[in-house]
C-alpha cells in the first residue's frame, strides 16, 4: 500500500503476487536434516531484536527445574524439560526449546546510576545502549551512545541495502522505540507492513502509464543529483544543521545504491502482506499485522535486504491477554506485587508474547539455508525496556533464539547468580542481585565481529565498589 | 507523546506509600514571569527546520496549480511537549528519505499530468528553461542564481536525451521536490546585527517565516512580490500580510492543527474504556472524538468569538451523531453539528481533553491536572519519584462507599505527595463531574460530586468552586495568557522555549491582552517581533 492516499497500489500489489512465490510463500517450506546445523552455507550473520515492554512477572517466568539455587550460576538442558516444567508465560515456547537460551539473573545495572527518572524512559535507552540517558533539564532527552543494533548494522550491513528496519505492529510509532542511530538519533518506526513491504520490493507498475514506467528506471540518477546539491549546500552551513544536512545526504546516497541494488535483486518476491487494517482498529489489526511482519522478516533476511530488523511490540489489547478494560501500564503492570489479578493478567500478556516470539523463532527456522536454517544465523533477542511492570531492573528477562552460526550453543536455559548485588528497597523492590547486561550487548557486539569490550558502560560503582560492566556474557558459546 | 508514554512520565498518580525518604520533589514555584526583569540574556541558536508532513502536503498542495492532489502518509514525527515540529529532533532517518522519495515519485504521478508546461512542443528547445525559470524559485521560496538554474536545466536536458519530455519533467520535479532548498527551511540572512549574535532575514526568508506560521505553507504570489520589493522589514506591512493569511481558508487547518498537537488530540484514538462503566463507549467513537474539537476550535477562531478566553468558555461543541450520548443531546442529522453545551464550556471540557486524560474506569484529576498545570499554566510538575509503585486509586481498596475525589485524596494524603498532589488536585477536581469518556455525570457511583478545587499559585491563585468557575477564573489569568502564548511560540519556532525567550512572550503579551485575547491577533503580534526577522547565529542555552 503507497503512502500515497487514494493511489492504487492494488495492481502493484497483484504484480508483485504473480512474479513472486505466490500467496503464502512467506512461509517457505520446512527442511530436513535439522541436526546437520553447523553449516550456514554462504548466509550472513543477521540480528533480529524483539522488544516487548513491561518485563516480565518473574516468579511466574522464570524455571526452577530441580529446585536449582537462585544464589548460583547453573544451566539446564531445555531439551531435557517437560512441557509442565516450562514456566506458564515460557510455556508456549517448548517446541522452539532447542532453538532457545532463556538468561535468567540478568540486570540493568545503568539505570541505577543514572538520573533518578520514571524506570520506563530510562530502561528504553539502556536496555539497547548500556549507556547513560542524556538529561535536559531533568528529563530524558535521549541517548548519549548508539544502540548495539546499529553498532552491529554498522558492522555488518551492505552498503547497498538497508542498514536496518525497525517495525512494529501497534500504532504508536516513535513514542517508545529503544534504536538509537550511530548519530544518537532515535529511529522511527514503521507501523504498516504493507509500506514496509514496497520499501522492500520496490517496483514499477507494469499496468501504470509509460511515464511512470521511465521515471523509475532514472530514479538513481535523481538521486545523484539530489544528494549533490546536499554536498554543495552544506559547506554553507555549521555546526548541528551542517550535521542535519550531511546526514540527509549520507541516506539519499543510501537510497540511490540502495535502488540500484534492490532493482537487480535476484529474489524470489513473495507476495505482499494482504491484511486489510486500514478499516480496523489497531486492537483488531494488531495480530494480522504482527503475522505479516514475521513473514517480511523473512523475506527480508532470506533476500539479504538487511542484516538487522527490530520488532518492537507495543502494549496487547486487554481482550488479548484476558484483561477487563484497563491501562495496561497503570492499572496491571505496577500492580503485579500487590494485587493477584494484576499479576495474573500481566502473567498472560508475557505469554502472548511467547507465543508470538514461538512463531518468528518456528519460521526462521523453517526457511533453509545451507545444511540448516535461517534461524540458525540469525540471533533473535528477546528483551525489553525493565525488568517487570512495577518498574524493577533486576532480574531482566531475555530470551535468546538461534545464532548457532555466530557461535551461540542453544538450547540451555542459563541462571546467573550472585554477582552484582542488589539493593533492597531499590526501585521499590527486595534487593535481587543480576549479571550486568551490558555484557549481553558486549556478546551480541562481539558475536558479529565488532572489537569491543565494552558497550556502554564499561564500569559502575554502587555502594562503594565498582563493579566491571565489560566482556562477554559467560557461557553463553560454551 | 502518547497517552502510553504519558502515563510512565506522567506525575499521576497515587503514590503508594513506600519508604520514600528524601523526596523534594520539584514542584510548582510560583509564576516564573517578573514585570522587572527585560534583559533575559540571549536565546539559543535559531535551529535549521525541515518540513515536517503537514508542511509537505500543504507545500505540495500550494506549488501545483492543480484540481486533485492527494495527502502523502509520512512516518509520524517525533513529538517535543506535544508539537511535532522540533526542529532540535528532526534528524532525518532512512525511513522519512525514502518516503521522501516515494512522495516526491508520487505527486509527481498525480499532479504533472494536470500541469503540462505550455512550452512543451516548442521548437527551440528551452522549454526546460522556461519551466524552471518559474517553478524553481517557488519551490525553493526565493529567487535562484544562474548556475542554480542551470543545475536543473542540464539535469533536465540530459534526461530528455535518455528518455523523453514528460519523463525528464517528472524527474527534474522530483529532484526539486527533494533537494535541500525544498525540503529545509533554510536562513541564511543579510547581514549580522549590532550585536553580533543575531543576523536579519533575507525578505524571502521573512515571507517564508510567515507563511509557515500561519499556514503552515510556502508563501503565495503577494509574499513572494513584497518580498521582491523589499517591504517585509516593516512590522506593519508584515501584519498586514498576516492578517490576510489569517483572512485565507489555509489558515483554518494549521491553526486547528496547532490545537491538535498542543492538546495531543491523537491520544483520544488510543483510550480504552470500561463499557461497564458507561453506555457511551465503543472503539468507533474514538475518531469523531478527535475531530470534533478539531471543527470546533476552527469554528471559535474564525467564525466565532475568536479569543483565548472563548476557547476556554465558549458553550458549544461540534457533535457527532455518535457522540451526542456524551453531551447528553439528541443525535444530529448531519455527520457534526455545532450545539449549544450550557453544561460544559471550553476546551478543557471538551471530551476528547477529558477523556485522554482519564483512565479506563475513572477520571483522573491528576492527569487532568498535570495537564492544566503544564499547558495551560505552564508550571512544570515533576513526574513522581522514582520506585514508588503507582496506580490508580481502585473502589474495592476502601472502607464503604468512596468517590472518586475522596480516593485520590485519601491515597496521597501524605506529606511526601503533597507538595505535587495538592496542586493537581486542585486543577482537577473541578472536573470530576465529567467521568472518563468526558460525559457529564450527576453523581459518582450516589454519592454526589464535589467540584471544589483551588488554583494553588500564581496570578489567579486561589479557591475555586466548580467546573465553571475553573475555567472563568483560568481565562481571566495574565499567565494562562503568557502560556497559551508559549505554546505557539514553541509552535513556530520549532523548539523548546528558553528562560531568554521570555523577552519574545513579553513582547508579544501586551497586544495580545489590548487585543482582548483575540488569538489572531496573537499570530500578528509575534510577526511583529524583531525576532521574527532575525537569526540567532550564536545563542546562549
Amino acid at each position: 500500500m503507497s503512502r500515497f492516499k487514494n493511489m492504487s497500489a492494488a495492481s502493484r500489489r497483484q504484480f508483485l503476487a504473480a512474479t513472486g512465490l505466490g500467496a503464502g510463500s512467506l512461509f517457505l517450506p520446512s527442511v530436513g536434516g535439522r541436526e546437520a546445523r553447523a553449516d550456514g552455507g554462504d548466509a550472513p550473520l543477521r540480528l533480529v531484536v524483539w522488544y516487548s515492554l513491561h518485563g516480565c512477572v518473574y516468579d511466574q517466568w522464570r524455571m526452577r527445574p530441580g529446585n536449582r539455587p537462585d544464589n548460583e550460576d547453573w544451566e539446564v538442558d531445555l531439551g531435557g524439560l517437560s512441557r509442565n516444567e516450562f514456566s506458564t508465560s515460557l510455556e508456549p515456547l517448548y517446541d522452539v526449546r532447542d532453538q532457545l537460551m532463556i538468561l535468567d539473573g540478568l540486570s540493568l545495572i545503568g539505570p541505577r546510576v543514572d538520573i533518578d527518572y520514571d524506570g520506563h524512559p530510562l530502561g528504553q535507552i539502556h536496555s539497547l545502549t548500556g549507556a547513560p540517558v542524556l538529561p535536559i533539564a531533568g528529563f530524558v532527552a535521549g541517548a548519549t551512545q548508539p544502540s548495539v543494533d546499529q553498532i552491529i548494522a554498522a558492522e555488518v550491513s551492505r552498503d547497498d541495502r538497508f542498514r536496518s528496519l525497525e517495525w512494529s505492529p501497534g500504532n504508536d510509532p516513535g513514542t517508545a522505540s529503544p534504536i538509537w542511530s550511530m548519530g544518537t538519533d532515535r529511529l522511527p518506526i514503521e507501523t504498516d507492513p504493507n509500506v514496509a513491504f514496497d520499501r522492500l520490493f520496490p517496483g514499477s507498475d507494469p499496468n501504470q502509464g509509460q511515464d511512470a514506467a521511465a521515471v523509475w528506471e532514472r530514479q538513481s540518477s535523481v538521486l545523484d543529483l539530489v544528494a549533490s546539491r546536499y554536498d554543495a549546500l552544506a559547506p554553507n552551513l555549521s555546526g548541528e544543521d551542517r550535521r542535519k544536512l550531511e546526514l540527509h545526504r549520507d541516506l539519499v546516497r543510501d537510497v540511490e545504491r540502495r535502488l540500484g541494488s534492490l532493482r537487480d535483486l535476484s529474489c524470489d518476491v513473495p507476495s505482499a502482506p494482504d491484511g486489510q487494517w486500514y478499516d480496523q482498529s489497531w486492537e483488531e489489526a494488531y495480530d494480522d499485522k504482527y503475522q505479516a511482519y514475521i513473514g517480511l522478516v523473512a523475506a527480508a533476511l532470506s533476500c539479504d535486504l538487511t542484516r538487522v530488523i527490530s520488532l518492537q511490540m507495543t502494549d496487547l489489547a486487554n481482550e488479548r491477554f484476558g484483561a477487563p478494560p484497563g491501562d495496561v501500564h497503570l492499572d496491571f503492570a505496577h500492580l503485579i506485587h500487590e494485587d493477584q489479578a494484576s499479576h495474573d493478567y500481566m502473567t498472560e500478556y508475557v505469554r502472548v508474547h511467547a507465543e508470538q516470539f514461538r512463531d518468528l523463532v518456528a519460521l526462521l527456522d523453517s526457511v533453509p539455508e545451507g545444511d540448516g536454517t535461517m534461524l540458525d544465523n540469525t540471533v533473535v533477542v528477546w528483551c525489553s525496556e525493565i525488568g517487570d511492570g512495577a518498574h524493577r531492573f533486576s532480574p531482566w528477562p531475555v530470551v535468546m533464539a538461534g545464532g548457532r552460526c555466530a557461535g551461540f550453543n542453544p538450547g540451555r536455559y542459563i541462571h546467573y547468580g550472585g554477582r552484582i548485588p542488589g539493593v533492597d528497597g531499590e526501585f521499590g523492590g527486595g534487593a535481587v542481585d543480576g549479571e550486568s547486561h551490558n555484557k549481553l550487548l558486549v556478546s551480541l557486539a562481539q558475536a558479529f565481529g565488532v572489537q569491543r569490550d565494552s558497550i556502554g558502560l564499561s564500569e559502575a560503582r554502587l555502594g562503594g565498589t565498582t563493579y566491571s560492566l565489560s566482556g562477554p556474557l559467560d557461557f553463553l558459546t560454551s | 507523546m502518547s497517552r502510553a508514554k504519558r502515563h510512565l512520565q506522567s506525575a499521576l498518580l497515587v503514590l503508594v506509600a513506600v519508604a520514600v525518604a528524601a523526596i523534594a520533589p520539584a514542584c510548582p514555584e510560583g509564576n516564573e514571569d517578573d514585570d522587572e526583569i527585560t534583559d533575559y540574556g540571549t536565546p539559543p541558536g535559531t535551529p535549521l527546520r525541515r518540513l515536517g508532513p503537514a508542511e509537505w502536503n500543504n507545500t505540495v498542495r500550494d506549488l501545483f496549480p492543480v484540481e486533485t492532489l492527494s495527502r502523502y502518509d509520512f512516518p509520524a514525527e517525533f513529538a517535543i511537549e506535544g508539537f511535532e515540529n522540533n526542529a532540535d529532533f528532526q534528524a532525518s532517518s532512512a525511513l522519512l528519505v525514502e518516503a521522501f522519495r516515494e512522495a516526491s515519485v508520487a505527486v509527481t504521478e498525480q499532479a504533472l499530468p494536470q500541469w503540462i508546461p505550455q512550452c512543451k512542443g516548442n521548437p527551440d528547445g528551452t522549454c526546460a528553461r522556461t519551466f524552471l525559470l518559474e517553478f524553481l524559485p517557488r519551490a525553493f521560496r526565493r529567487p535562484v542564481s544562474e548556475e542554480e538554474l542551470s543545475v536543473y536545466v542540464d539535469f533536465w536536458n540530459s534526461e530528455e536525451q535518455q528518455t523523453y519530455f514528460m519523463a525528464a519533467y517528472h524527474l527534474t520535479v522530483q529532484a526539486v521536490l527533494q533537494s535541500p532548498e525544498f525540503l529545509f527551511r533554510l536562513e541564511f540572512g543579510t547581514e549580522r546585527g549590532e550585536s553580533g549574535d543575531r543576523v536579519r532575514l533575507t525578505q524571502y526568508e521573512i515571507a517564508t517565516r510567515l507563511s509557515y506560521f500561519i499556514w503552515a505553507s510556502m508563501p503565495d504570489d503577494a509574499l513572494f512580490a513584497d518580498a521582491e520589493a523589499g517591504r517585509l522589514d516593516d512590522p506593519d506591512v508584515l501584519a498586514d500580510h498576516a492578517r490576510r493569511l489569517l483572512a485565507d481558508d489555509r489558515a483554518r487547518d494549521a491553526l486547528a492543527d496547532f490545537h491538535r498537537q498542543w492538546l495531543e488530540l491523537d491520544d483520544v484514538l488510543r483510550i480504552e474504556v470500561d463499557g461497564n462503566f458507561t453506555p457511551h463507549w465503543q472503539r468507533n467513537i474514538r475518531f469523531p472524538m478527535r475531530e470534533a474539537p478539531l471543527r470546533w476550535v476552527e469554528w471559535l477562531i474564525f467564525d466565532g468569538p475568536g479569543t483565548l478566553e472563548a476557547l476556554l468558555t465558549e458553550d458549544s461543541a461540534f457533535v457527532h451523531r455518535d457522540t451526542a450520548g456524551l453531551y447528553d443531546v439528541p443525535a444530529p442529522n448531519d455527520e457534526f453539528e455545532r450545539m449549544t453545551t450550557p453544561d460544559r464550556a471550553g476546551i478543557l471540557m471538551d471530551p476528547a481533553f477529558l477523556a485522554i486524560n482519564s483512565h479506563p474506569i475513572n477520571p483522573s484529576p491528576v492527569l487532568r491536572g498535570r495537564f492544566i498545570s503544564e499547558r495551560v499554566l505552564c508550571n512544570i510538575i515533576d513526574p513522581p519519584p522514582a520506585g514508588l509503585t503507582i496506580f490508580p486509586p481502585r473502589a474495592e481498596d476502601f472502607a464503604g462507599q468512596t468517590t472518586n475525589r475522596e480516593r485520590y485524596e485519601r491515597s496521597t494524603d501524605s506529606p511526601d505527595c503533597d507538595g505535587c498532589h495538592i496542586p493537581l488536585h486542585g486543577l482537577g477536581f473541578p472536573l470530576e463531574g465529567f467521568d472518563m469518556l468526558g460525559a457529564l455525570r450527576s453523581d459518582d457511583q450516589g454519592l454526589p460530586i464535589d467540584e471544589t478545587g483551588e488554583i494553588t499559585n500564581g496570578d489567579v491563585a486561589g479557591p475555586i468552586t466548580d467546573r465553571m468557575e475553573l475555567v472563568r477564573t483560568l481565562a481571566s489569568s495574565d499567565q494562562v495568557r503568557r502560556c497559551y502564548a508559549k505554546q505557539w511560540f514553541r509552535y513556530g519556532w520549532g523548539r523548546l522555549d528558553r528562560y531568554a525567550d521570555n523577552a519574545i512572550i513579553d513582547e508579544v503579551d501586551g497586544p495580545f491582552a489590548q487585543a482582548g485575547g483575540d488569538i489572531q491577533e496573537l499570530l500578528v503580534a509575534f510577526v511583529r517581533t524583531e525576532a521574527f526577522r532575525t537569526r540567532v547565529v550564536s545563542g546562549g542555552e
